[in-house]
């Protein structure tokens, strides 16, 4: 039941361009944050010669880096929350609303193994993403910039992933309780921004998924990854409670 | 022959709406069964509730013998379902719908693409087996809706109005389909169409209110709640004669206060002792001094029953 259910998540993410998508955005970041590391000295030139032409002079020295490059890579997938909202919105409302929901539970399918599929789903679209972005990134950053530390960059890809996997959760978490498709992405942004703010508060931002992002901020300025435990164990636990809380939803609800 | 399906005091509450109360109904084997009642009369609610859609409020259910409510993973690999709205994945194809709904129910791989390409052929959707399901028409996709639900040679199929949407060419395509599973499964269909159910169905349960009113044999039922009615067609206007028929303790009309259907010059004329009305009608006509032009015995119709049916309920209701 579950592999069937699985097969037709994958079959659907290929079919409605989702891995498209994914495989897209992961790839033009993976491009442009070694490229516009590269490009920043030359960019800050060209402002400095338009700045000196109307009074104001300031002078740009600073060489690019390997870590510029992983810096920029960082902070564009920092804002992948927002694609996890938009492109899991209707992971359970769809099927509520259009009535594919109503065929399929009819069928000894348990509503846990159709919520599990689509999580499994989404988090694998997640790590193909990460894989795509991270080679290229760091085929680019090598070309351009110079050699990045494999093990150290693989680390920091794990810990992203975890920032980003408790958001998956939560928003299948609202697509099992929200009605509508849109609904459930402006909830899932409206989260994005709360755990933000959580997570630059003193001593209760570790605790939240956004610590991991600051984990990997520091990583990306060439630094050794620190207290990455705490919330990494804050995801995981994040995590668990909203699959079990949308599995135990989903399974009460009548449709 | 044991009952396939049974309910025992089911209930459904809505906040302030009671959509079912305390039914208690027994469906038998290979029969098939038609579900009738006016809108929001209760029939989705007990489609639903016997599928595990929803919960009951209070009761039991079983089907083959298994509770529905306790042991639902047994009860759905034993049914077949089609909603009322049947919808789908738009971007997969007919036979891959099949496949997957097949795959669901562990069917081995060989054994379902023959059955997949079976039902396929059943439903006169071979041509478009491998088009994707959104440029299906609505009866493709009723046909695809009943295929699907007979993927598991399910020994109890529940239709949930599978005629509404459809064309007339559609439904009779759809009425021969069901026709065609007597004798094959249990077959418990609902609908507001009552000339469909008429026609394939071999016992009626009418549900009004959320109330069970009766279930019994298509022909028990028209023997024992209605006698024919006798058509007259005049050449002077009927309305007067209505009038005094209506005062007649034999005519059913008058215990409803205009129940015949005066159209000018005809009338429809049903009876309360057909016997005595057969002897008493031409009689008056001729009393009436009234030119006949036409006078026909009307065989009862489930839309009688069921008209009938509903209005001692809203009698009772009001009492």
């Amino acid at each position: 039941m579950f592999k069937a259910a699985l097969k037709k998540e994958w079959k659907e993410a290929i079919r409605r361009y989702r891995l498209l998508v994914i495989i897209g955005v992961f790839l033009i970041i993976g491009i442009l944050s070694p490229v516009s590391a590269k490009m920043l000295p030359k960019m800050m030139e060209i402002m400095a010669s338009q700045s000196k032409a109307q009074g104001f002079e300031f002078t740009y020295t600073k060489e690019p880096t390997v870590n510029d490059a992983i810096f920029q890579y960082n902070k564009n997938l920092g804002l992948l929350p927002i694609l996890i909202a938009i492109m899991g919105m209707g992971l359970v409302a769809e099927e509520k609303i259009k009535g594919t929901a109503e065929t399929i539970l009819t069928k000894p399918i348990t509503r846990t193994s159709l919520l599990l599929a689509k999580f499994n789903v989404f988090l694998g679209l997640a790590i193909l993403g990460l894989i795509v972005g991270g080679v290229v990134c760091l085929f680019y950053t090598r070309i351009l910039l110079g050699n990045v530390n494999i093990p150290s960059f693989l680390f920091f890809n794990f810990l992203l992933l975890f920032y980003f996997i408790p958001f998956m959760a939560i928003i299948l978490f609202l697509s099992v309780v929200i009605k509508s498709m849109a609904g459930t992405a402006a909830a899932g942004i409206g989260v994005y921004f709360s755990l933000m703010f959580m997570g630059s508060m003193p001593y209760i931002g570790k605790f939240s998924p956004q610590g991991l992002y600051s984990v990997t901020s520091t990583m990306a300025m060439g630094r050794p990854a620190q207290e990455w435990t705490i919330p990494f164990m804050a995801s995981v636990c994040l995590t668990a409670v909203f699959l079990v809380l949308a599995a135990a939803i989903f399974e009460k609800q009548e449709i | 022959m044991d009952a396939v399906i049974r309910c025992e005091g089911l209930s459904k509450h809505y906040k302030d709406v009671e959509a079912l109360k305390n039914l208690d109904l027994e469906i038998k084997e290979d029969l098939i069964v038609g579900f009738l009642g006016v809108n929001g009369a209760g029939k989705t609610t007990t489609i639903k509730l016997l599928n595990n859609l929803i919960k009951p409020t209070a009761g039991k259910a079983t089907i083959c013998g298994t509770p529905v409510f306790n042991n639902p993973m047994k009860v759905k690999s034993m049914v077949g379902y089609l909603s009322q709205e049947p919808a789908f994945y738009k971007w997969m194809t007919g036979r891959e719908f099949l496949m997957f709904v097949g795959e669901v129910f562990r069917i081995d791989k060989y054994r379902l693409k023959e059955k997949a390409a079976k039902l396929l052929k059943d439903m006169e959707l071979s041509d478009a087996a491998n088009k994707k399901i959104g440029g299906y028409s609505t009866g493709m996709k009723q046909r695809l809706g009943i295929a699907q639900s007979l993927i598991n040679d399910p020994k109890v199929l529940f239709l949930d109005e599978p005629m509404s949407s459809l064309d007339p060419l559609g439904r009779v395509s759809v009425m021969n389909i069901i026709k065609g599973l007597k004798g094959k499964t249990t077959v418990f269909m609902s609908s507001h169409i009552l000339t469909d159910i008429e026609r394939v169905c071999d016992e009626v349960a009418i549900i009004d209110k959320g109330k069970l009113i009766i279930h019994d044999k298509l022909s028990v039922l028209k023997e024992k709640y209605i006698s024919p009615a006798i058509l007259v067609e005049c050449k002077e206007s009927l309305q007067n004669f209505a009038d005094a028929l209506s005062k007649e303790d034999y005519v059913f009309a008058a215990d409803r206060g205009g129940g015949g259907k005066t159209e000018g010059t005809s009338l429809k004329i049903t009876f309360t002792d057909f016997a005595k009305g057969e002897i008493m009608l031409p009689r008056l006509i001729v009393e009436s001094s009234l030119t006949l032009v036409k006078y026909e015995v009307l065989l009862p119709t489930l839309e009688d029953v069921f008209l009938r049916l509903i209005a001692n309920n809203n009698v009772q209701s009001e009492a």
